[in-house]
């Protein structure tokens, strides 16, 4: 059984235990866990600083991320998990030569002690799609908040360069426009979208986007699929250590198409920003943002 | 135009211009160079990224003709040449030069419309006649491409103009289609479930728009089924090779089996003395 790996944004002894004691203490996800029981993510978002030569392995969502310091070397690997990892966690791994074989090598002119592992939103749009069609009558409004899987971004930390960067969970992927040939390639993910954010079971590797949709027409709204411009939401961490981003809003024409706004978070809010947007929200475009089918 | 140019007696022709207009003929040269130069570097900046590139080139090259052409008409027009004459002996050369060279100037005229046709552009994968490869450059008489094998192929405009140009990279998916036959004592539900669960086991493939399976009718050992499926244009070959080997994956779990040529003979009403395969020795 390996022993759990003790690892810390400092360097002091101290504040490395007692990230370790928070991660042999942290009790499994539930769906209704409350805040206080509840994994805090946080804890596997820190700085590495591993001694030369020391292997980890980072467990979270379906991703294992296997690192290993060598003097002015590491060696990144990561592999799919079959079971989900609901708590995320580091331990060190004793005999890593055989996860490190084919392992991503990435060599620096000075040694570099330290990585950072970065919270990001997907790299693509994310088509989320509510488990049964939803409809919202016309000239109504509604809320819902839908979760989109993180990536990690591995940085060094002194010049914050970006290694490299992986998704937390498999996504497939899907095309969401028009038709075939005006549109773009997204990810895909399955939602609740439940009307409450305390409705969601915790989710570590999840961010939360609240999701306000506006049919502006007078038909009723149906639809199976929320196109999500994920790459222009940053994160951030909310009150309950739980990744939310910015609210968008959707309002909805009547030719199908769909204002897309990213609203500001409110400003007594405790919210704070952990992960930056990759780019800018086009302003003023309209685009297709919900569908029923292909 | 050569016996109209050895008719000029340019030494008199030197002798009565006088030095102020070669001077002048010499700036207007200068003039018309320096104009060349900075309409094309003016140009290269407002088009390139802008149009593409092929577009860029041929506005490039209308440009600087036209100007370099003017200058020459200019300069000789300061050295007393009459141009009157030499624009009526083009004419002539012109007419001559489109009987001799009609292949060069179809392809010509061909290169300035598929320009504007707009079908591909450089760096894209077409398919003209059964060759396949990148387009490496689209000039004013040809295209060339690179074919798989690393080859390069020149396709004249001309033949462009008159044959069927696949773009297999114009848009960002592209649709795979898998023909298989099931034989007639398979379950056909058992084969669908089977080809569905191999397009899901791969992450490469595109979830929407979904696979489908269809019969495409009878055949003669079997029912003659599709699969589609859809990838982006990048994974296109890797989606299908792992579709092929997930099929088959998938037909050996579930101890399935597709359908080869076979040939049933019946043979019936033959008469004992008549069949061909009757025993010769009957003692």
């Amino acid at each position: 059984m390996p022993r759990r790996f003790s690892y810390s944004g400092a360097t002091a002894a101290s504040d490395a235990l007692t990230l370790l004691s928070q991660i042999l203490t942290t009790p499994a996800m539930t769906a209704d866990s409350k805040p206080d029981d509840r994994p805090t993510p946080l804890t596997w978002w820190k700085p590495l600083h591993p001694p030369d030569g020391a292997c980890l392995l980072g467990r979270m969502g379906h991703l294992e991320l296997t690192l290993m310091r060598n003097g002015s070397e590491w060696l990144i690997h990561t592999d799919w998990a079959e079971e989900r990892v609901d708590t995320p966690s580091w331990e060190d791994l004793p005999t890593p030569a055989s996860r490190l074989e084919d392992a991503a090598r990435f060599l620096f002119r000075d040694s570099a002690d330290a990585l950072e592992l970065r919270p990001v939103l997907a790299d693509r749009p994310v088509i989320a799609k509510p488990r049964t069609e939803v409809t919202i009558p016309g000239d109504n409004d509604t809320v819902v908040y839908i979760g989109t899987p993180l990536w990690v971004q591995l940085r060094e930390q002194h010049d914050n360069d970006l290694l490299v960067e992986y998704p937390l969970e498999r996504l497939s992927r899907t095309w969401f426009g028009r038709n075939a040939m005006d549109g773009d390639v997204c990810y895909s993910t399955q939602t609740w979208a439940r009307l409450a954010l305390e409705n969601f079971p915790f989710l570590p590797d999840y961010a939360m986007t609240r999701v306000r949709i506006r049919n502006h027409t007078k038909r009723p709204l149906s639809f199976t699929h929320i196109r999500l411009p994920v790459v222009s939401l940053s994160i951030y961490r909310d009150a309950d250590d739980r990744f939310v981003t910015e609210p968008i809003t959707l309002e909805q024409k009547d030719d199908g198409l769909a204002a897309i706004e990213v609203d500001p978070l409110p400003r007594d809010s405790k919210h704070e920003q952990v992960g930056d947007r990759r780019q800018p929200l086009p302003s003023g475009s309209l685009m297709k943002a919900l569908d029923r089918f292909f | 135009m050569t016996d109209w140019l050895s008719s000029i007696d340019w030494t008199s022709v030197l002798d009565n211009v006088p030095w102020q207009n070669a001077i002048a003929a010499v700036i207007v040269v200068v003039i018309g160079l320096t104009l060349s130069r900075l309409a094309r570097t003016g140009l290269r900046a407002l088009l390139d990224g802008r149009v593409s590139r092929a577009h860029a080139l041929l506005a490039r090259r209308v440009v600087t003709t036209g100007i370099l052409g003017l200058t020459l008409a200019a300069a000789l027009d300061q050295l007393g040449v009459q141009l009157s004459v030499l624009f009526g002996a083009a004419g002539i050369i012109t007419l001559a030069l489109g009987f001799a060279s009609q292949t060069s100037a179809s392809n010509l005229i061909s290169g300035i419309f598929l320009i504007g046709d707009n079908t591909f552009s450089v760096g894209d994968t077409i398919t003209v006649g059964g060759t396949t490869g990148e387009v490496l450059s689209i000039d004013l008489l040809s295209v060339k491409i690179r074919k798989f094998d690393n080859v390069l192929v020149r396709i004249p405009n001309e033949t462009l103009i008159k044959t069927q140009v696949e773009t297999l990279t114009r848009f960002p998916i592209r649709r795979i289609q898998l023909s298989l036959r099931l034989p007639f004592d398979q379950q056909v539900e058992r084969l669908t479930e089977a080809l569905l669960a191999a397009a899901d086991r791969d992450p490469l493939l595109l979830e929407e728009p979904a696979p489908i399976v269809s019969y495409s009718g009878f055949g003669p050992s079997g029912l003659d089924l599709n699969v589609f499926v859809w990838s982006t244009r990048e994974d296109y070959l890797q989606v299908k090779n792992n579709l092929q080997a997930n099929i088959l994956d998938e037909i050996r779990k579930r101890d399935l089996r597709l359908a080869t040529q076979e040939h049933h003979v019946t043979i019936d009403n033959l008469a004992e003395d008549s069949s061909p395969f009757a025993p010769l020795d009957r003692t």
